[in-house]
């Protein structure tokens, strides 16, 4: 037995709620905080270097990076929500301007489209306003699809899909030029030809 | 200076300061620090305090949970700086008559010293302060392992011994019997079982051969 040297001290300098990746719900934490202490007869007298921090939960008793904190999954889902609501916003609106024609009932389908996947409304107005803004700074959609591609499943890459479909056959003709589109979409999000055009045959 | 010695020589001084706790409360004559068999006393601990200290940042030590007992090293730790306050409070009257014999104390302190180096080294990994087993723990029996089972626990019996022979206080003795020596086969006899459960036929054989503190009595 060493009675004199150094020796790793733990504390608790910090508690609170937290959501636990294996309890998969909210529950009481506490970081742990291991410092090197200089001991003399075993009592701790002069701290040293930090040797590391941990989150325990505290009931199931598994530890985890400190930044499990920030992982908030209801903050997560809003955003990845608000997320996935502007791509479909996006996607649309790129899809309007495939056809290099901008048409009432297409800008009426997409605010349909749009208050049916958000659950709330946008007036045609503000719809407009996204177009002139995407015509000025010719944004490229690739961008907004690889924000989203990683985490939408299946389901939420068609809905994309069938947003975009259904605003371009708005105007009653599919042309070859938002056909094109609609394929760059489905290749931006990582979908498949033969799984775009599966879900168009589906929809259309 | 190097960060290691720095650290001894802090090591040290606030050994001593511990040490000399008691003194803020209880009265003493200024002129008992002066007497060599004070000064002696410091240096011995001083000693003991920094070759443990060089000893342990030596070997490889690991922090492993304790199986059983987790506050028995604690409770030793405290328990010899409160021996060694007894010792030195007990001292403290300046008319104590210091005989020649009290010098086998330095010996018999340095052999203890010695006996917990070697063991520390023996073991290097293995040496832990709990009692407490290695997922890779092997049964330890060369070098100073193959005469003495507790080979550091005799050790630091010979550093309390060394003290009391140094200073020969009757309330030291007294803790020293009643509390040093009982943790001291509390945990041989702890360590043993542990060991005995993770090796039982290797740990019997070394038991029936080999002594734990004292060859063929204990």
């Amino acid at each position: 037995m060493i009675i004199f040297g150094t020796r790793g001290v733990t504390t608790t300098p910090q508690k609170g709620e937290f959501h636990c990746p294996t309890c998969e719900t909210t529950r009481n934490y506490g970081l742990k905080r291991v410092r090197r202490f200089f001991t003399l007869y075993f009592i701790p007298l002069i701290p040293l270097d930090k040797l590391g921090e941990y989150v325990e939960c505290i009931s199931c008793k598994d530890a985890y990076k400190p930044s499990v904190l920030d992982h908030d999954p209801a903050a997560n889902r809003e955003r990845f929500e608000a997320e996935y609501q502007t791509t479909i916003k996006k996607v649309m609106m790129h899809m309007l301007l495939a056809d290099g024609v901008v048409e009432d009932s297409e800008i009426e389908m997409a605010q349909q489209v749009f208050q049916k996947v958000s659950g709330r409304e946008i007036a045609q107005s503000a719809l407009r306003e996204e177009i002139y803004l995407i015509r000025e700074s010719q944004e490229p959609l690739a961008e907004s699809l690889s924000a989203v591609r990683g985490y939408l499943n299946e389901e939420g890459k068609e809905m994309v899909i069938k947003a975009a479909l259904y605003v371009a056959l708005a105007d009653g003709e599919f042309q070859e030029e938002e056909q094109r589109m609609l394929a760059e979409i489905g290749a931006g999000l990582g979908m498949t030809h033969a799984h775009v055009q599966g879900v168009i045959s589906s929809a259309a | 200076m190097p960060l290691d010695r720095l650290v001894i020589v802090i090591a040290v001084l606030l050994n001593a300061a511990l040490l000399s706790l008691p003194m803020l409360v209880f009265p003493f004559d200024v002129r008992f620090l002066q007497k060599p068999a004070t000064v002696g006393f410091y240096l011995m601990v001083s000693v003991f305090v920094a070759v443990e200290i060089i000893a342990s940042t030596k070997a490889h030590q690991s922090q492993e949970q304790a199986l059983c007992h987790a506050w028995l090293p604690y409770v030793t730790g405290m328990a010899l700086l409160v021996f060694f306050w007894i010792d030195l409070l007990g001292y403290r009257q300046i008319n104590v008559e210091w005989a020649w014999w009290h010098l086998i104390g330095a010996p018999v302190l340095l052999a203890g010293i010695g006996l917990r180096v070697l063991a520390i080294q023996t073991l290097n990994k293995h040496f832990v302060s709990h009692i407490a087993l290695r997922h890779d723990h092997r049964l330890i029996q060369h070098g100073l392992y193959r005469w003495l089972r507790h080979p550091s626990e005799l050790g630091l019996i010979l550093v309390c011994a060394g003290i009391l022979l140094w200073q020969s206080v009757p309330e030291a003795l007294c803790f020293m019997l009643l509390v040093i020596l009982p943790l001291s086969i509390f945990r041989i006899y702890r360590e043993d079982a542990v060991l005995a459960e993770r090796f039982p036929v290797q740990f019997e054989d070394y038991r029936q051969r080999t002594a734990a503190l004292l060859p063929g009595l204990f």
